[in-house]
Protein backbone atom coordinates (compact mmCIF):
# COMPACT_ATOMS: atom_id res chain seq x y z
CA UNK A 1 0.00 0.00 0.00
CA UNK A 2 1.40 3.63 -0.81
CA UNK A 3 1.77 6.49 1.11
CA UNK A 4 -1.24 7.75 -1.35
CA UNK A 5 -3.48 5.27 0.29
CA UNK A 6 -2.49 6.21 3.83
CA UNK A 7 -3.81 9.90 2.92
CA UNK A 8 -7.91 9.16 3.47
CA UNK A 9 -8.63 13.12 2.21
CA UNK A 10 -6.80 12.07 -0.71
CA UNK A 11 -7.87 8.65 -1.66
CA UNK A 12 -11.66 9.52 -1.41
CA UNK A 13 -11.53 12.26 -4.12
CA UNK A 14 -9.42 9.75 -6.02
CA UNK A 15 -12.23 7.47 -6.00
CA UNK A 16 -14.86 10.19 -6.61
CA UNK A 17 -12.62 10.99 -9.49
CA UNK A 18 -12.18 7.03 -10.85
CA UNK A 19 -15.91 7.51 -10.24
CA UNK A 20 -16.94 10.02 -12.01
CA UNK A 21 -14.68 7.87 -15.26
CA UNK A 22 -11.11 9.82 -14.58
CA UNK A 23 -8.83 7.68 -15.94
CA UNK A 24 -5.69 8.93 -14.17
CA UNK A 25 -7.39 8.24 -10.86
CA UNK A 26 -8.35 4.97 -11.62
CA UNK A 27 -4.56 4.20 -12.43
CA UNK A 28 -3.72 6.09 -9.58
CA UNK A 29 -6.11 3.13 -7.51
CA UNK A 30 -4.59 0.40 -9.12
CA UNK A 31 -0.99 1.66 -8.21
CA UNK A 32 -1.91 1.65 -4.51
CA UNK A 33 -3.50 -1.33 -4.29
CA UNK A 34 -2.50 -3.76 -6.64
CA UNK A 35 0.12 -5.04 -4.59
CA UNK A 36 -2.92 -5.84 -2.10
CA UNK A 37 -4.53 -7.78 -4.22
CA UNK A 38 -2.07 -9.79 -5.71
CA UNK A 39 -1.25 -10.99 -2.06
CA UNK A 40 -4.92 -11.42 -1.00
CA UNK A 41 -5.18 -13.53 -4.22
CA UNK A 42 -2.40 -15.97 -3.96
CA UNK A 43 -2.89 -16.82 -0.52
CA UNK A 44 -6.17 -17.90 -1.48
CA UNK A 45 -4.87 -19.76 -4.50
CA UNK A 46 -0.74 -20.59 -4.34
CA UNK A 47 -0.51 -19.57 -7.72
CA UNK A 48 1.48 -16.50 -8.77
CA UNK A 49 -0.62 -16.64 -12.15
CA UNK A 50 -3.85 -17.47 -11.30
CA UNK A 51 -2.97 -14.24 -8.19
CA UNK A 52 -2.38 -11.82 -11.42
CA UNK A 53 -5.42 -12.87 -13.35
CA UNK A 54 -7.51 -12.62 -10.45
CA UNK A 55 -6.27 -9.18 -9.67
CA UNK A 56 -6.51 -8.03 -13.21
CA UNK A 57 -10.16 -9.35 -13.25
CA UNK A 58 -11.05 -7.63 -10.03
CA UNK A 59 -10.21 -4.34 -11.53
CA UNK A 60 -12.71 -5.38 -13.67
CA UNK A 61 -15.03 -5.19 -11.73
CA UNK A 62 -14.35 -2.30 -9.96
CA UNK A 63 -14.32 -0.24 -12.72
CA UNK A 64 -17.74 -1.19 -13.75
CA UNK A 65 -18.99 -0.97 -10.19
CA UNK A 66 -17.44 1.46 -8.33
CA UNK A 67 -20.71 3.83 -8.25
CA UNK A 68 -21.69 0.88 -6.05
CA UNK A 69 -18.89 1.43 -3.40
CA UNK A 70 -21.06 4.00 -0.56
CA UNK A 71 -18.21 4.87 1.28
CA UNK A 72 -14.93 6.01 -0.81
CA UNK A 73 -12.91 5.93 2.49
CA UNK A 74 -13.62 2.09 2.58
CA UNK A 75 -12.60 1.29 -0.72
CA UNK A 76 -9.47 -0.48 0.10
CA UNK A 77 -11.28 -3.50 1.48
CA UNK A 78 -13.81 -3.15 -1.27
CA UNK A 79 -11.56 -3.82 -4.12
CA UNK A 80 -9.62 -6.66 -1.90
CA UNK A 81 -13.09 -8.42 -1.54
CA UNK A 82 -13.65 -8.44 -4.61
CA UNK A 83 -10.09 -9.62 -5.71
CA UNK A 84 -10.54 -12.69 -3.23
CA UNK A 85 -14.06 -13.53 -4.85
CA UNK A 86 -12.59 -13.87 -8.02
CA UNK A 87 -9.21 -15.54 -6.57
CA UNK A 88 -11.85 -17.93 -4.51
CA UNK A 89 -13.70 -19.12 -8.06
CA UNK A 90 -10.04 -19.47 -9.50
CA UNK A 91 -9.09 -21.96 -6.54
CA UNK A 92 -12.29 -23.72 -6.39
CA UNK A 93 -12.51 -24.38 -10.72
CA UNK A 94 -8.77 -25.59 -9.92
CA UNK A 95 -10.65 -28.29 -7.61
CA UNK A 96 -8.78 -29.19 -4.49
CA UNK A 97 -4.70 -28.82 -5.01
CA UNK A 98 -2.20 -31.45 -4.32
CA UNK A 99 -0.67 -31.02 -0.75
CA UNK A 100 2.11 -33.22 -2.05
CA UNK A 101 2.56 -31.22 -5.52
CA UNK A 102 2.57 -27.46 -3.95
CA UNK A 103 4.84 -28.45 -1.08
CA UNK A 104 7.59 -28.31 -3.34
CA UNK A 105 8.41 -24.27 -2.98
CA UNK A 106 12.23 -22.53 -2.24
CA UNK A 107 14.12 -24.14 0.41
CA UNK A 108 14.95 -22.17 3.33
CA UNK A 109 17.07 -19.62 3.90
CA UNK A 110 18.01 -21.00 7.40
CA UNK A 111 18.05 -16.99 8.68
CA UNK A 112 14.87 -17.45 10.32
CA UNK A 113 13.87 -17.48 14.20
CA UNK A 114 13.77 -20.60 15.44
CA UNK A 115 10.39 -20.21 16.51
CA UNK A 116 9.31 -19.09 12.82
CA UNK A 117 6.34 -20.91 11.16
CA UNK A 118 8.31 -23.00 8.36
CA UNK A 119 6.86 -21.75 4.57
CA UNK A 120 6.19 -25.81 3.41
CA UNK A 121 3.96 -26.44 6.59
CA UNK A 122 2.28 -23.07 6.04
CA UNK A 123 1.46 -24.26 2.46
CA UNK A 124 0.41 -27.49 3.55
CA UNK A 125 -1.72 -26.28 6.09
CA UNK A 126 -3.13 -23.54 4.46
CA UNK A 127 -4.10 -25.89 0.98
CA UNK A 128 -6.16 -27.97 4.20
CA UNK A 129 -8.30 -25.18 4.69
CA UNK A 130 -11.08 -24.18 1.93
CA UNK A 131 -10.25 -21.25 -0.31
CA UNK A 132 -13.31 -18.98 1.97
CA UNK A 133 -11.07 -19.98 5.11
CA UNK A 134 -7.45 -19.20 3.24
CA UNK A 135 -9.70 -15.73 2.07
CA UNK A 136 -10.32 -15.11 5.84
CA UNK A 137 -6.63 -15.27 6.38
CA UNK A 138 -5.37 -13.57 3.81
CA UNK A 139 -7.90 -10.63 4.87
CA UNK A 140 -6.87 -10.93 8.44
CA UNK A 141 -3.12 -10.90 8.27
CA UNK A 142 -2.32 -9.60 4.62
CA UNK A 143 -4.73 -6.86 5.08
CA UNK A 144 -4.99 -6.44 8.54
CA UNK A 145 -8.58 -5.96 8.56
CA UNK A 146 -10.35 -7.33 11.92
CA UNK A 147 -13.61 -9.11 12.43
CA UNK A 148 -15.75 -6.38 11.71
CA UNK A 149 -14.40 -5.44 8.56
CA UNK A 150 -13.85 -8.49 6.88
CA UNK A 151 -17.48 -9.07 7.98
CA UNK A 152 -18.59 -6.19 5.70
CA UNK A 153 -16.27 -6.83 2.85
CA UNK A 154 -17.46 -9.99 2.77
CA UNK A 155 -21.15 -9.61 3.00
CA UNK A 156 -21.85 -12.26 6.22
CA UNK A 157 -22.45 -11.64 9.89
CA UNK A 158 -19.64 -10.17 12.20
CA UNK A 159 -20.37 -12.54 14.80
CA UNK A 160 -20.07 -15.04 12.31
CA UNK A 161 -16.74 -14.16 10.77
CA UNK A 162 -15.17 -13.99 14.56
CA UNK A 163 -16.75 -17.95 15.22
CA UNK A 164 -14.86 -19.00 11.88
CA UNK A 165 -11.92 -17.11 12.07
CA UNK A 166 -11.26 -18.35 15.94
CA UNK A 167 -12.07 -21.81 13.98
CA UNK A 168 -10.03 -21.65 11.44
CA UNK A 169 -7.16 -20.36 13.64
CA UNK A 170 -7.10 -23.44 15.78
CA UNK A 171 -7.20 -25.56 12.83
CA UNK A 172 -3.84 -23.73 11.83
CA UNK A 173 -2.54 -23.69 15.55
CA UNK A 174 -3.06 -27.72 15.39
CA UNK A 175 -1.19 -27.86 11.95
CA UNK A 176 1.87 -25.56 13.01
CA UNK A 177 2.02 -24.48 16.72
CA UNK A 178 3.95 -27.99 17.55
CA UNK A 179 5.69 -26.63 20.64
CA UNK B 1 -8.09 -19.74 28.64
CA UNK B 2 -5.54 -19.01 30.92
CA UNK B 3 -3.26 -16.34 30.75
CA UNK B 4 -0.58 -18.91 29.50
CA UNK B 5 -2.60 -19.77 26.57
CA UNK B 6 -3.99 -16.43 26.01
CA UNK B 7 -0.56 -15.95 25.37
CA UNK B 8 0.37 -18.81 23.71
CA UNK B 9 -2.48 -17.90 21.14
CA UNK B 10 -1.46 -14.44 20.81
CA UNK B 11 2.32 -15.75 19.96
CA UNK B 12 0.92 -17.81 17.20
CA UNK B 13 -0.82 -15.39 15.88
CA UNK B 14 2.02 -12.74 15.79
CA UNK B 15 4.06 -15.94 13.95
CA UNK B 16 1.43 -16.57 11.64
CA UNK B 17 0.61 -12.68 10.84
CA UNK B 18 4.58 -12.86 9.81
CA UNK B 19 4.76 -16.39 8.24
CA UNK B 20 1.49 -15.30 6.17
CA UNK B 21 2.73 -11.86 5.29
CA UNK B 22 6.20 -13.24 3.68
CA UNK B 23 4.14 -15.59 2.01
CA UNK B 24 2.16 -13.65 -0.01
CA UNK B 25 5.30 -11.88 -1.16
CA UNK B 26 5.19 -14.55 -3.36
CA UNK B 27 2.39 -13.37 -5.32
CA UNK B 28 4.21 -9.94 -6.06
CA UNK B 29 5.00 -9.49 -9.44
CA UNK B 30 6.14 -5.90 -10.82
CA UNK B 31 3.31 -4.32 -12.89
CA UNK B 32 2.25 -1.59 -15.07
CA UNK B 33 -0.61 0.02 -13.33
CA UNK B 34 -1.34 1.98 -16.48
CA UNK B 35 -1.90 -1.30 -18.12
CA UNK B 36 -3.91 -2.53 -15.75
CA UNK B 37 -6.01 0.30 -15.88
CA UNK B 38 -6.45 0.35 -19.34
CA UNK B 39 -7.04 -3.50 -19.64
CA UNK B 40 -9.85 -3.73 -17.06
CA UNK B 41 -11.73 -0.37 -18.80
CA UNK B 42 -11.62 -1.69 -22.03
CA UNK B 43 -12.34 -5.17 -21.85
CA UNK B 44 -15.60 -6.03 -23.06
CA UNK B 45 -18.22 -6.45 -20.83
CA UNK B 46 -19.06 -9.90 -19.88
CA UNK B 47 -15.92 -11.79 -21.90
CA UNK B 48 -14.00 -11.41 -18.71
CA UNK B 49 -16.56 -11.01 -15.71
CA UNK B 50 -19.56 -13.42 -17.10
CA UNK B 51 -18.71 -17.26 -16.91
CA UNK B 52 -21.01 -20.11 -16.70
CA UNK B 53 -22.23 -21.63 -13.57
CA UNK B 54 -19.24 -24.10 -12.02
CA UNK B 55 -19.70 -27.47 -12.23
CA UNK B 56 -17.10 -28.71 -8.89
CA UNK B 57 -18.74 -31.06 -7.14
CA UNK B 58 -21.31 -33.68 -7.11
CA UNK B 59 -24.43 -31.53 -5.13
CA UNK B 60 -23.57 -28.88 -8.02
CA UNK B 61 -23.61 -31.03 -10.11
CA UNK B 62 -27.23 -32.67 -8.82
CA UNK B 63 -28.33 -29.10 -8.87
CA UNK B 64 -27.00 -27.85 -12.48
CA UNK B 65 -29.70 -31.30 -13.22
CA UNK B 66 -32.39 -29.90 -10.86
CA UNK B 67 -32.36 -27.05 -12.30
CA UNK B 68 -32.39 -28.31 -16.18
CA UNK B 69 -35.36 -30.16 -15.11
CA UNK B 70 -37.01 -26.69 -13.89
CA UNK B 71 -35.46 -24.89 -17.02
CA UNK B 72 -37.66 -28.51 -19.44
CA UNK B 73 -40.68 -27.82 -17.14
CA UNK B 74 -41.15 -24.17 -18.21
CA UNK B 75 -39.73 -25.12 -21.70
CA UNK B 76 -42.72 -24.34 -23.53
CA UNK B 77 -43.09 -20.55 -21.26
CA UNK B 78 -39.63 -19.59 -21.78
CA UNK B 79 -39.05 -20.58 -25.42
CA UNK B 80 -42.13 -18.46 -26.43
CA UNK B 81 -40.42 -15.74 -24.03
CA UNK B 82 -37.02 -16.47 -24.76
CA UNK B 83 -36.23 -14.76 -28.44
CA UNK B 84 -35.22 -11.33 -27.24
CA UNK B 85 -36.26 -8.27 -29.32
CA UNK B 86 -35.44 -4.67 -29.61
CA UNK B 87 -39.16 -4.22 -30.29
CA UNK B 88 -40.62 -1.99 -27.91
CA UNK B 89 -43.47 -3.66 -25.75
CA UNK B 90 -47.09 -2.43 -25.37
CA UNK B 91 -46.07 -1.42 -21.51
CA UNK B 92 -46.89 1.46 -20.35
CA UNK B 93 -44.98 3.86 -17.54
CA UNK B 94 -42.02 5.05 -16.99
CA UNK B 95 -38.25 4.11 -15.96
CA UNK B 96 -35.97 6.34 -14.81
CA UNK B 97 -32.77 5.07 -14.83
CA UNK B 98 -29.35 6.79 -13.15
CA UNK B 99 -26.99 6.16 -16.69
CA UNK B 100 -23.60 7.50 -15.96
CA UNK B 101 -23.53 10.57 -13.87
CA UNK B 102 -27.18 11.63 -15.24
CA UNK B 103 -30.72 10.37 -15.01
CA UNK B 104 -32.29 9.38 -18.19
CA UNK B 105 -36.37 8.63 -18.40
CA UNK B 106 -37.11 5.30 -20.71
CA UNK B 107 -40.75 5.39 -21.92
CA UNK B 108 -41.60 1.64 -21.90
CA UNK B 109 -43.93 1.80 -24.45
CA UNK B 110 -42.00 4.07 -26.89
CA UNK B 111 -38.75 3.31 -26.16
CA UNK B 112 -37.87 6.58 -26.33
CA UNK B 113 -35.94 8.03 -24.46
CA UNK B 114 -35.52 11.52 -22.17
CA UNK B 115 -32.29 12.96 -20.47
CA UNK B 116 -33.57 14.13 -17.10
CA UNK B 117 -30.77 15.85 -15.41
CA UNK B 118 -27.21 16.87 -16.94
CA UNK B 119 -24.32 14.34 -16.93
CA UNK B 120 -23.18 15.77 -13.66
CA UNK B 121 -22.63 15.63 -10.77
CA UNK B 122 -23.17 11.48 -10.31
CA UNK B 123 -26.82 11.43 -9.98
CA UNK B 124 -28.03 8.19 -9.38
CA UNK B 125 -30.45 5.92 -7.35
CA UNK B 126 -33.52 7.45 -8.39
CA UNK B 127 -36.77 7.16 -7.16
CA UNK B 128 -40.35 7.77 -8.03
CA UNK B 129 -42.43 9.22 -5.58
CA UNK B 130 -45.40 7.18 -4.76
CA UNK B 131 -47.75 9.43 -6.96
CA UNK B 132 -45.26 9.67 -10.06
CA UNK B 133 -44.61 13.63 -9.54
CA UNK B 134 -41.08 13.57 -8.17
CA UNK B 135 -37.85 11.82 -8.45
CA UNK B 136 -35.82 11.53 -5.53
CA UNK B 137 -31.91 10.60 -6.06
CA UNK B 138 -28.75 10.30 -4.48
CA UNK B 139 -25.56 11.20 -5.95
CA UNK B 140 -23.47 8.02 -6.63
CA UNK B 141 -20.22 9.28 -5.38
CA UNK B 142 -21.20 8.80 -1.96
CA UNK B 143 -20.97 12.64 -0.32
CA UNK B 144 -23.58 14.26 -2.15
CA UNK B 145 -27.23 15.02 -0.44
CA UNK B 146 -30.49 13.80 -1.31
CA UNK B 147 -31.57 15.84 -3.57
CA UNK B 148 -35.35 15.59 -6.18
CA UNK B 149 -35.99 16.58 -9.13
CA UNK B 150 -40.12 17.07 -10.97
CA UNK B 151 -41.18 14.39 -13.16
CA UNK B 152 -39.89 16.05 -16.01
CA UNK B 153 -36.14 17.00 -14.67
CA UNK B 154 -37.59 20.71 -13.64
CA UNK B 155 -37.16 22.34 -10.20
CA UNK B 156 -34.21 20.43 -9.00
CA UNK B 157 -33.36 20.78 -4.99
CA UNK B 158 -31.14 19.68 -2.20
CA UNK B 159 -33.09 18.36 0.55
CA UNK B 160 -30.01 17.61 2.95
CA UNK B 161 -27.53 20.13 2.40
CA UNK B 162 -23.98 19.06 4.17
CA UNK B 163 -24.91 15.49 4.34
CA UNK B 164 -23.24 12.55 2.49
CA UNK B 165 -26.00 9.57 1.53
CA UNK B 166 -24.65 6.33 0.77
CA UNK B 167 -27.36 4.34 0.13
CA UNK B 168 -30.67 4.90 -2.27
CA UNK B 169 -33.43 6.92 -0.68
CA UNK B 170 -36.87 5.60 -0.33
CA UNK B 171 -40.00 7.48 -0.44
CA UNK B 172 -43.09 6.73 2.55
CA UNK B 173 -45.84 4.86 1.16
CA UNK B 174 -47.91 8.69 1.54
CA UNK B 175 -45.20 9.99 -0.41
CA UNK B 176 -44.60 13.02 2.83
CA UNK B 177 -41.13 11.51 4.26
CA UNK B 178 -37.71 10.14 2.38
CA UNK B 179 -35.41 7.92 4.66
CA UNK B 180 -31.89 7.24 3.79
CA UNK B 181 -28.96 5.82 4.95
CA UNK B 182 -26.09 8.69 5.22
CA UNK B 183 -23.89 10.47 7.16
CA UNK B 184 -22.47 14.29 7.49
CA UNK B 185 -20.01 15.28 5.32
CA UNK B 186 -17.25 16.96 6.15
CA UNK B 187 -16.20 15.56 8.13
CA UNK B 188 -17.87 12.35 8.47
CA UNK B 189 -20.43 12.18 10.99
CA UNK B 190 -23.22 11.00 12.65
CA UNK B 191 -23.44 7.86 10.46
CA UNK B 192 -27.02 6.14 10.65
CA UNK B 193 -30.79 5.94 9.02
CA UNK B 194 -32.05 9.50 8.73
CA UNK B 195 -35.53 10.56 7.61
CA UNK B 196 -36.91 13.68 5.71
CA UNK B 197 -39.81 15.48 4.78
CA UNK B 198 -40.61 15.51 0.79
CA UNK B 199 -40.23 19.35 1.22
CA UNK B 200 -36.40 19.00 3.03
CA UNK B 201 -37.86 19.94 6.59
CA UNK B 202 -37.74 17.77 9.91
CA UNK B 203 -34.23 15.81 9.10
CA UNK B 204 -34.23 13.25 12.12
CA UNK B 205 -31.43 10.26 12.79
CA UNK B 206 -33.60 7.92 13.36
CA UNK B 207 -30.85 5.02 14.10
CA UNK B 208 -27.53 5.49 14.93
CA UNK B 209 -25.35 2.69 12.62
CA UNK B 210 -21.24 2.92 11.39
CA UNK B 211 -21.64 1.45 9.22
CA UNK B 212 -24.65 3.47 7.64
CA UNK B 213 -27.40 1.33 7.20
CA UNK B 214 -28.24 -0.34 3.61
CA UNK B 215 -31.38 -2.00 2.25
CA UNK B 216 -33.45 0.28 2.89
CA UNK B 217 -37.68 -0.34 2.11
CA UNK B 218 -40.37 1.35 3.97
CA UNK B 219 -43.25 -1.07 5.17
CA UNK B 220 -46.76 -0.55 2.89
CA UNK B 221 -48.22 0.55 6.03
CA UNK B 222 -45.50 3.21 6.53
CA UNK B 223 -45.03 2.21 9.93
CA UNK B 224 -41.30 0.82 9.53
CA UNK B 225 -38.92 0.81 8.20
CA UNK B 226 -36.35 -2.35 7.44
CA UNK B 227 -32.72 -2.14 6.84
CA UNK B 228 -29.37 -4.14 7.59
CA UNK B 229 -25.95 -1.84 9.29
CA UNK B 230 -24.16 -1.67 6.03
CA UNK B 231 -23.59 -4.93 3.45
CA UNK B 232 -24.73 -7.57 5.89
CA UNK B 233 -25.94 -8.65 9.15
CA UNK B 234 -29.41 -8.75 10.58
CA UNK B 235 -32.11 -7.50 9.31
CA UNK B 236 -33.47 -4.58 11.36
CA UNK B 237 -37.01 -2.80 11.74
CA UNK B 238 -37.59 0.22 13.39
CA UNK B 239 -40.56 1.93 14.18
CA UNK B 240 -40.41 5.22 12.73
CA UNK B 241 -42.78 6.45 15.53
CA UNK B 242 -41.36 5.32 18.88
CA UNK B 243 -37.13 4.40 17.06
CA UNK B 244 -37.98 1.34 18.62
CA UNK B 245 -35.66 -1.49 16.71
CA UNK B 246 -36.29 -5.16 16.34
CA UNK B 247 -34.16 -7.71 15.20
CA UNK B 248 -35.55 -10.27 12.50
CA UNK B 249 -34.00 -12.71 11.90
CA UNK B 250 -30.69 -14.71 11.03
CA UNK B 251 -28.17 -13.18 9.32
CA UNK B 252 -28.76 -12.17 5.35
CA UNK B 253 -26.17 -12.48 2.98
CA UNK B 254 -25.27 -11.46 -0.66
CA UNK B 255 -22.41 -9.97 -2.07
CA UNK B 256 -23.02 -6.72 -3.05
CA UNK B 257 -25.38 -4.24 -1.57
CA UNK B 258 -28.30 -3.13 -3.50
CA UNK B 259 -28.87 -6.57 -4.98
CA UNK B 260 -29.70 -8.29 -1.54
CA UNK B 261 -33.20 -5.85 -0.64
CA UNK B 262 -35.67 -6.22 1.76
CA UNK B 263 -38.80 -6.97 0.14
CA UNK B 264 -42.01 -6.12 2.19
CA UNK B 265 -44.61 -8.55 1.25
CA UNK B 266 -47.95 -5.97 0.22
CA UNK B 267 -50.32 -6.04 2.70
CA UNK B 268 -48.62 -8.48 4.84
CA UNK B 269 -45.93 -7.69 7.59
CA UNK B 270 -43.69 -9.74 5.96
CA UNK B 271 -40.11 -9.61 4.77
CA UNK B 272 -38.20 -11.34 2.16
CA UNK B 273 -34.47 -11.67 1.67
CA UNK B 274 -31.47 -13.85 0.85
CA UNK B 275 -29.39 -15.40 3.70
CA UNK B 276 -27.18 -18.62 3.95
CA UNK B 277 -28.53 -21.95 3.37
CA UNK B 278 -26.51 -25.20 3.54
CA UNK B 279 -22.97 -25.01 2.67
CA UNK B 280 -22.36 -22.17 -0.07
CA UNK B 281 -25.88 -22.08 -1.20
CA UNK B 282 -28.51 -19.41 -0.53
CA UNK B 283 -31.64 -19.90 1.00
CA UNK B 284 -34.80 -17.72 0.17
CA UNK B 285 -36.54 -16.65 3.35
CA UNK B 286 -40.04 -14.79 4.40
CA UNK B 287 -40.39 -13.57 8.08
CA UNK B 288 -43.36 -12.79 9.21
CA UNK B 289 -43.97 -10.65 12.50
CA UNK B 290 -46.87 -12.24 15.06
CA UNK B 291 -47.32 -10.20 18.07
CA UNK B 292 -44.26 -8.74 18.79
CA UNK B 293 -42.07 -11.27 17.19
CA UNK B 294 -40.32 -12.61 14.15
CA UNK B 295 -40.61 -15.88 12.28
CA UNK B 296 -37.89 -16.81 9.46
CA UNK B 297 -39.62 -19.13 6.98
CA UNK B 298 -37.47 -20.59 3.90
CA UNK B 299 -39.14 -20.82 1.24
CA UNK B 300 -36.76 -21.41 -1.57
CA UNK B 301 -33.65 -23.19 -0.47
CA UNK B 302 -30.48 -24.40 -2.02
CA UNK B 303 -29.95 -22.03 -4.49
CA UNK B 304 -26.74 -20.88 -6.13
CA UNK B 305 -24.70 -18.21 -4.74
CA UNK B 306 -25.56 -14.94 -6.06
CA UNK B 307 -27.83 -11.65 -6.37
CA UNK B 308 -30.84 -13.23 -5.75
CA UNK B 309 -32.53 -9.57 -6.01
CA UNK B 310 -36.20 -10.30 -4.72
CA UNK B 311 -38.97 -8.00 -5.64
CA UNK B 312 -42.88 -8.70 -5.04
CA UNK B 313 -45.42 -8.23 -8.12
CA UNK B 314 -48.05 -8.34 -6.12
CA UNK B 315 -49.41 -9.61 -2.76
CA UNK B 316 -48.99 -13.29 -3.99
CA UNK B 317 -45.61 -13.33 -6.42
CA UNK B 318 -42.07 -12.10 -6.44
CA UNK B 319 -39.25 -12.37 -9.03
CA UNK B 320 -35.51 -13.81 -8.22
CA UNK B 321 -32.86 -14.27 -10.50
CA UNK B 322 -31.89 -17.99 -10.26
CA UNK B 323 -27.92 -18.43 -10.72
CA UNK B 324 -28.66 -22.16 -11.32
CA UNK B 325 -30.32 -21.80 -14.54
CA UNK B 326 -27.89 -21.79 -17.61
CA UNK B 327 -26.92 -19.73 -19.26
CA UNK B 328 -25.85 -17.00 -16.64
CA UNK B 329 -28.39 -16.09 -14.16
CA UNK B 330 -32.26 -16.06 -15.13
CA UNK B 331 -35.02 -13.85 -13.26
CA UNK B 332 -37.74 -16.38 -12.21
CA UNK B 333 -41.40 -15.75 -11.04
CA UNK B 334 -42.05 -17.20 -8.00
CA UNK B 335 -45.02 -17.58 -5.30
CA UNK B 336 -44.95 -16.79 -1.63
CA UNK B 337 -45.18 -20.52 -1.04
CA UNK B 338 -42.25 -21.50 -3.10
CA UNK B 339 -44.05 -22.49 -6.51
CA UNK B 340 -41.56 -21.86 -9.00
CA UNK B 341 -44.09 -20.43 -11.72
CA UNK B 342 -42.58 -18.70 -14.34
CA UNK B 343 -38.57 -18.11 -16.25
CA UNK B 344 -38.34 -15.28 -17.68
CA UNK B 345 -36.16 -14.48 -20.47
CA UNK B 346 -32.92 -15.83 -22.68
CA UNK B 347 -30.71 -15.69 -19.37
CA UNK B 348 -27.28 -14.03 -18.92
CA UNK B 349 -28.88 -11.52 -16.44
CA UNK B 350 -26.53 -9.93 -14.34
CA UNK B 351 -28.01 -7.18 -12.66
CA UNK B 352 -26.35 -4.61 -11.16
CA UNK B 353 -29.04 -4.26 -8.11
CA UNK B 354 -32.66 -4.91 -7.44
CA UNK B 355 -35.11 -5.12 -10.97
CA UNK B 356 -37.60 -2.41 -10.85
CA UNK B 357 -41.54 -3.70 -11.10
CA UNK B 358 -43.63 -2.07 -12.70
CA UNK B 359 -46.36 -0.92 -10.51
CA UNK B 360 -49.06 -3.33 -11.88
CA UNK B 361 -46.03 -6.31 -11.38
CA UNK B 362 -47.03 -6.94 -15.12
CA UNK B 363 -43.30 -6.54 -15.91
CA UNK B 364 -39.80 -6.36 -14.12
CA UNK B 365 -36.29 -4.18 -15.57
CA UNK B 366 -32.80 -5.03 -14.86
CA UNK B 367 -30.08 -2.97 -15.67
CA UNK B 368 -27.73 -5.76 -16.76
CA UNK B 369 -23.81 -5.30 -17.28
CA UNK B 370 -23.89 -8.93 -19.04
CA UNK B 371 -26.02 -10.76 -21.38
CA UNK B 372 -25.88 -13.61 -23.36
CA UNK B 373 -27.69 -13.50 -26.98
CA UNK B 374 -28.43 -16.76 -28.66
CA UNK B 375 -25.08 -18.10 -29.26
CA UNK B 376 -23.99 -18.47 -25.98
CA UNK B 377 -22.15 -15.32 -26.30
CA UNK B 378 -21.77 -12.34 -23.53
CA UNK B 379 -23.57 -9.10 -25.34
CA UNK B 380 -24.03 -5.65 -24.97
CA UNK B 381 -25.32 -4.34 -21.65
CA UNK B 382 -28.34 -1.95 -21.30
CA UNK B 383 -31.78 -2.39 -19.34
CA UNK B 384 -33.90 -5.45 -19.90
CA UNK B 385 -37.07 -5.24 -19.26
CA UNK B 386 -38.82 -8.58 -19.20
CA UNK B 387 -43.08 -9.21 -19.12
CA UNK B 388 -43.65 -11.18 -16.12
CA UNK B 389 -46.03 -13.47 -18.15
CA UNK B 390 -43.35 -14.38 -20.54
CA UNK B 391 -43.76 -12.07 -23.26
CA UNK B 392 -40.41 -11.42 -25.58
CA UNK B 393 -38.01 -9.08 -23.48
CA UNK B 394 -37.27 -5.42 -24.78
CA UNK B 395 -33.39 -4.39 -24.56
CA UNK B 396 -32.80 -0.81 -24.35
CA UNK B 397 -29.51 -0.59 -25.29
CA UNK B 398 -26.68 1.31 -23.95
CA UNK B 399 -26.34 3.37 -27.33
CA UNK B 400 -29.72 4.64 -26.32
CA UNK B 401 -29.41 5.59 -22.63
CA UNK B 402 -25.77 7.42 -23.26
CA UNK B 403 -24.07 5.19 -20.79
CA UNK B 404 -23.12 1.50 -20.57
CA UNK B 405 -22.99 2.48 -16.43
CA UNK B 406 -26.66 1.88 -15.79
CA UNK B 407 -27.81 2.55 -11.95
CA UNK B 408 -30.64 1.26 -10.16
CA UNK B 409 -33.91 2.06 -11.92
CA UNK B 410 -37.13 3.17 -10.97
CA UNK B 411 -41.18 2.19 -12.64
CA UNK B 412 -44.09 4.26 -12.30
CA UNK B 413 -46.79 3.80 -14.42
CA UNK B 414 -48.33 6.49 -16.69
Amino acid sequence: MTALADDAIALELLVVEARAGDEAAFTRLVTAYHEDLLRVAFVITGDGDMASDAAQLAWHTAWRKLRHLREPSRVRSWLVAIAANEARQMARRQRRRSVVELAVGPPSTGSEPADAINRLDLVNALNRLTPEDRELIAMRFVIGLDSFEIAAARGRSASGTRARLARVLAQLRGDLDRD
Amino acid sequence: LTVTDQQRAADFEGRLEEAVWSYSHEGVRTFDAAAIAAQARSARSGVLGWRPPMIGDRRALRLVLLAALVAAAALAIALAGSRRTDTPLPLPGVIVVGAGDQLVGVDVGSGAVQQLTPKTPHDANPAWSPDGRHIAFTSHDGRGPVQMVDADGTNRRVLTPGFGAGTPAVWSPDGTRIAFGGYRYPPVADRGLWIVSADGTGLTRLVSSDPIPGRLAWSPDGSMIAFSRGDAGVAEVVDVATGAITGVGNPMIDQMTDAAPLAWQPGRTALLYSRDGRGDRHDLVLAERTGGRWAERPIITDLAPGKAAPAWLDRDRFVFVSWDLPPGGRPVVARADGTIERVLGDGGIEPWTTGCVAPDGSAVAYPVTTSVDSDGNPSANGLVVLPTDGRPATRIPTARLGSADVAPCSWRLR
